[in-house]
């Protein structure tokens, strides 16, 4: 099974303080602890765990700019197979649809038969996967917090629902969860003996909705 | 104008508090506005629920469906997408329906998306002005919304006061031959519900709460100490459970239970607004925590600047002490 992760480098909220800038249009960047979204990284750790039980591999992407190349190598030593960097300078000031829309090239550019995110990002608002998903017209479901694999292309997903209570679905196989998995990443570390490729991919055009929101 | 319309969300008949507040959002936009409910589902359930959205709403859109007994996302948006027009204003409240269904929503509906939203300022010709928080609610960012062709948003449960009834009630109209038939490759299985344990956490006066700030699971006895002390139960936030240190049904919050004491202290724990949905009933809050910015500081009556670890155990001693009971 081929699945492909997105992931997004983000301020630490636990690390730093968060305050507004002079121009009162952003939060104060300078001096910020970055680090991988940690929903994005639940989801790279389901991701393993299914390759794991069923074979296959995992790749992770990200849209952004150099600096988050350290979160995609980081993702690789957990396992994953291959890492993707999407950058262009068109793509900066993108809002959700847009990065959506960069997503969406990539995920046509490859084959993957799962797609997984974070249920949120830190400074987002749970938007890219749903979004990712109708663009595609791949089947969705968000606040997964289970995923099993079941024979002849179908996937049996737990949701989270309101009041601790989850709802279980079946579902066929080509899809695109939202993953929130109440698993902290273990240790795994799978013996690495070259560090694979990264991928780095300019895919040209702009974006069609860039729009930063102040 | 743009037409407004709202997704209901119900169950078993009884609708959620949501329906309402859209109902009030909507007239933040428009004053003048006529907004229309969409109702969706099945048998009787449905036409107890569109009997009480007509309260509130002067026109309901109902869709009575046996594929929408129960809802699934992904039926729900091709049914919408059947019935909702170009540039109109949907609104759904932000929760985990709404997470499902309005991000894939607006981009079918080629509509602007906004997510969670706390404020509605103002319509300005095409653009809307709307506030949302960023980073757990320690920022909050006005965002300028072109809506030209619309926009799907959804709405902060909570963040807007219901809306009064209607002094005559609204009118009902059946749009299900529109939707017609419905089919997804999602097909709904079964609800398991929350594991109970032995505390139930709902049912006491006194709560002290931990979250982040408790670090580990060997201080969570701190926080048993000082519930002892008083005669109250431990709960906590989210993180604690995703990190294994207390089991899920000692979680405050949307995705765990509501609870309603009497006196709520919040220690270590910022003040996320999923974890402060879960707090009903107005009770007396105090709130432990090392950031002066926490989010947990504009709602907490009181409020200690400090860090748990050293604030619990002398807390604990100070009560144990006027209780008359010899420190430890």
């Amino acid at each position: 099974m081929e699945i492909l992760v997105c992931v997004k480098r983000v301020p630490d909220t636990s690390e730093n303080d968060i305050e507004l800038n002079g121009a009162g249009n952003d939060i104060e960047r300078d001096d910020l602890v970055y680090s991988i979204n940690e929903p994005d990284n639940y989801a790279v750790e389901e991701a393993l765990q299914i390759v794991a039980k069923v074979g296959g591999k995992v790749s992770v992407v990200s849209v952004g700019s150099d600096e988050d190349e350290e979160v995609l190598r980081r993702e690789m030593a957990m396992g994953v197979t291959h890492g993707i960097l999407l950058t262009d300078p068109h793509f900066e000031g993108s809002d959700g649809r847009g990065v959506a829309a960069i997503l969406k090239a990539c995920v046509q550019k490859g084959n993957y038969d799962l797609i997984l995110t974070g249920v949120q990002a830190e400074d987002g608002a749970a938007q890219v996967g749903g979004m990712l998903a109708a663009m595609l017209d791949y089947p969705f479901a968000s606040l997964v917090t289970s995923i099993e694999v079941l024979g002849d292309r179908k996937l049996k997903i737990a949701r989270e629902i309101e009041g601790g209570n989850r709802e279980v679905d079946s579902d066929s196989h080509l899809r695109r969860v939202r993953s929130r998995t109440y698993c902290r990443p273990g240790r795994i570390w799978r013996g690495q003996s070259h560090s694979r490729g990264l991928l780095r991919s300019r895919l040209g055009q702009g974006s069609p909705h860039a729009q930063r929101h102040s | 104008m743009p037409r407004i319309f709202a997704y209901i969300a119900h169950k078993n008949g009884v609708l959620d508090d949501s329906a309402a507040e859209l109902a009030a959002a909507a007239k933040r936009v428009d004053p003048s506005a006529a907004p229309t409910a969409i109702v969706v589902g099945s048998g009787a359930q449905l036409e107890n629920s569109c009997a009480e959205v007509q309260k509130v709403y002067p026109e309901v859109w109902k869709v009575s469906n046996d594929a929408l007994a129960y809802p699934n996302a992904e039926l729900i948006r091709k049914a919408l997408l059947k019935i909702v027009p170009a540039g109109a204003l949907t609104l759904v409240a932000h929760d985990h329906f709404g997470i499902d269904l309005a991000p894939g929503l607006s981009i079918k509906l080629n509509a602007a998306f906004v997510s969670d939203v706390t404020a509605i300022d103002a319509l300005d010709g095409q653009t809307l002005k709307l506030v949302r928080q960023e980073f757990g609610g320690v920022v909050s960012a006005h965002v300028n919304c072109d809506i030209s062709s619309g926009v799907v948003m959804t709405l902060r449960p909570g963040a807007f006061k219901a809306a009064e009834n209607l002094s005559a009630p609204g009118t009902v109209l059946d749009k299900s031959a529109e939707v017609g038939a419905l089919s997804s490759g999602r097909r709904y299985l079964e609800t398991i519900v929350a594991e109970t344990s032995d505390v139930d956490i709902t049912k006491h006066a006194v709560l002290v709460s931990v979250g982040r700030g408790i670090q580990e699971k060997d201080n969570i006895g701190i926080a048993e100490a000082l519930a002892e002390a008083l005669g109250a139960a431990v709960s906590c936030s989210r993180p604690v459970v995703d990190a294994k240190w207390l089991q899920k049904s000692r979680q405050v919050g949307s995705s765990g239970k509501t609870v309603k004491p009497k006196v709520y202290l919040a220690c270590g724990i910022s003040g996320a607004f999923q974890h402060l949905a879960g707090i009903k009933g107005n009770p007396f809050i105090i709130a432990i925590n090392k950031n002066s910015k926490a989010p947990i500081f504009q709602v907490a009556d009181v409020g200690v600047v400090d860090d748990i670890l050293e604030f619990l155990p002398e807390l604990t001693n100070k009560v144990q002490e006027l209780r008359g009971v010899a420190a430890k």
